[in-house]
């Protein structure tokens, strides 16, 4: 509820999937979901049964023509507060959301392969390689995203 | 007794055989000590607090899944499966692709705790210091038990170069959900119809005695093939991949058993409140723990050993890790519901050890939870009132994604792409649950979100 309460809308299952991901992974979001590694990169279950739920009660809107479109219900009845730890990566949740999905696609499998013990960035080039034979010419800017993004400390105790 | 065979007698399927040639990997692995605690971890972690006679173990779970790895192999049709590695494509013939399987089946829950997945959440906060967040616990330790000396040499000693070369490397890779192979490979072993989810099925509704959860899987595995199925929408293409099938006109009924069945052991078994109720207790009682370790107030002298201290203070310890399992940990709960100066862990051990359940005071349902958020606030503020200090363990609350058991199939209102069971309808493949009427109005159901307990002596 409270991401929601800060991204407002966001466009496609697989951005929202890869965004929270990275957020929590880099512990950014105080968030306790489970991933597995699925067709498109790290993916979680929990988070899917909760979005549907949200639906359910009408704090979400969702559509679905090319890709499913979640909104939140500016009048849902209940108000959320908004962690302060949240609330400090506003804008960053913001850029994150404005990323192509199959850019953080690439960037989340980094992630999701460094907490495998795939440490060597060689290593982890060649592994997307085989994992995503159609998205190698991601995989060079997913690193420099990687990067810009290692510069967030971790800020949640 | 046939020479050459290691014979197990099992419940479900009768005779569980392994070949001390071909399967003399898993049979080491089998003897390894790693793989034996897993006698000492049950299956069901704390359901035998509602159902007495679920103390069947991760073991034997373990070696079940093994045996119906092989099968599914068996059944399908196909020379040879592959793996992509850098540069090469590695073709592996019947033989060796049923070896994969059933390496990476016996070893999938080697990294279990003990009281299985209750453990994993009462750890979870704490351990996501020292393990990577987003995985699940036992996941990574099984990743990491797998390349541990021990068993990692077993692997590397198959006859067999390639598995000398990229067994490990495959088997973590399986579990991972990052195998580079044919696709069928890894659904085996994970996916809505996988050998783990058969034979736990199977075996944990025997136990409990829960009479209504069959299935016909034989049947379903004489009808599977492996054949094109859909993947795409969701920002991609539209394209397919190599998956499995099952014949639609065939196997509908039985599948839709398969699911029926585990729509009856989520709402009787895994969802029971009683037993999620002593899982909230375990899940206090690690809490209260950390909070004495933290500050000093339990030392190494309240507890049996070493292990369990060593572990709380580092959580990548495996060694340490490998000691823990039910009887250790029940052995320390029962010593400090007798021998604890802090009063709050000696009354939650005392709970758990002598089984005196909370109350649950509050249920929180898809269908009322916008008033019952509200009333749930209400009822916090009370108890924080009446319990003071001690709200933070006296107030549990279950909710249901944190039931480990969950089925997300039931549960989801629409599927990812790589979570449907797909059919073969007159050749061309199809969504069990867009084609299966039963199957359609038992999804999306998430009929009690959150559970509130209290503790008795402050009702």
């Amino acid at each position: 509820m409270q991401f929601f309460s800060i991204a407002k809308k966001v466009d496609g299952r697989i951005r929202l999937q890869k965004v929270i991901y990275i957020l929590q992974t880099k512990g950014l979001i105080d968030f306790d979901l489970d991933y597995k590694y699925a067709l498109y990169g790290p993916y979680s279950q929990d988070l899917q049964l909760e979005i549907d739920y949200l639906s359910k009660i009408g704090f979400l809107f969702e559509t679905v023509s090319n890709n499913y479109v979640y909104e939140i219900n500016a009048n849902f009845p209940i108000n959320i507060e908004i962690d302060k730890n949240i609330n400090i990566n506003k804008s960053l949740i913001s850029d994150l959301l404005k990323e192509e999905s199959q850019l953080l696609e690439v960037t989340s499998t980094i992630y999701y392969l460094k907490s495998y013990h795939y440490e060597n960035k060689n290593d982890i080039e060649e592994k997307i390689k085989l994992l995503k034979p159609n998205l190698t010419t991601k995989i060079k800017p997913a690193f420099e995203l990687y990067s810009e993004l290692e510069k967030y400390s971790k800020i949640l105790n | 007794m046939r020479d050459g065979q290691k014979l197990f007698k099992d419940p479900i399927y009768d005779l569980i055989y392994f070949d001390k040639v071909k399967d003399e990997a898993i049979l080491k692995i089998i003897e390894s000590d790693e793989f034996q605690r897993l006698r000492r971890i049950r299956q069901l972690g704390l359901s035998s607090y509602t159902y007495s006679s679920t103390n069947h173990d991760r073991f034997s779970h373990s070696i079940g899944v093994c045996f119906l790895a092989g099968l599914f192999v068996d059944n399908l049709n196909f020379e040879t499966s592959y793996v992509n590695e850098t540069g090469k494509k590695i073709l592996l013939d019947r033989d060796e692709t049923k070896l994969l399987v059933r390496l990476a089946a016996i070893l999938h829950d080697i990294g279990h705790g003990p009281f299985s997945h209750a453990f994993e959440r009462a750890i979870k906060k704490k351990a996501e210091k020292f393990i990577k967040p987003g995985i699940q616990i036992h996941e990574d330790y099984s990743i990491k038990i797998i390349n541990s000396p021990h068993i990692k040499a077993i692997i590397e000693n198959i006859d067999n170069p390639k598995f000398k070369e990229f067994g490990v490397k495959w088997i973590t890779d399986i579990l991972a959900g990052t195998f580079t192979g044919s696709k069928w490979v890894k659904e085996i072993i994970s996916s809505q119809f996988d050998a783990d989810r058969i034979d736990y099925l199977l075996r944990d509704a025997y136990m409990s005695g829960v009479k209504y959860a069959g299935f016909d899987w034989n049947w379903i595995f004489r009808n599977m093939f492996i054949g094109d199925i859909p993947i795409g929408g969701d920002e991609h293409e539209e394209s397919t991949k190599e998956g499995i099938l099952i014949d639609g006109n065939k196997g509908i009924h039985s599948l839709e058993s398969f699911i029926v069945s585990r729509y009856h052991m989520y709402e009787q078994v895994y969802f029971h409140k009683t037993t999620r109720g002593f899982e909230a207790i375990v899940n206090s009682i690690f809490k209260r723990l950390n909070f004495l370790i933290d500050n000093n107030e339990i030392t190494s002298e309240d507890f049996l050993g070493d292990y369990f201290l060593n572990f709380l203070k580092d959580y990548n310890s495996i060694p340490d890790y490998l000691q823990l399992d039910d009887y250790y940990m029940i052995s320390h709960f029962n010593h400090w519901s007798k021998n604890c100066k802090d009063y709050v862990l000696k009354e939650l051990c005392n709970c758990f050890v002598n089984r005196k359940p909370f109350k649950m005071v509050k249920v929180i349902t898809g269908d009322n939870a916008m008033e019952s958020l509200q009333k749930y606030s209400e009822l916090k503020d009370v108890y924080k009132d009446r319990m003071k200090d001690h709200f933070d363990y006296f107030f549990l609350e279950d909710d249901y994604l944190n039931n480990p058991y969950k089925d997300n199939y039931l549960l989801s209102k629409s599927p990812g792409a790589s979570e449907r069971i797909w059919l073969d309808i007159r050749g061309k493949p199809k969504d069990l649950s867009v084609e299966s009427k039963i199957i359609n109005s038992l999804r999306n159901n998430v009929l009690e979100v959150k559970r509130i307990y209290v503790h008795r002596n402050f009702l």
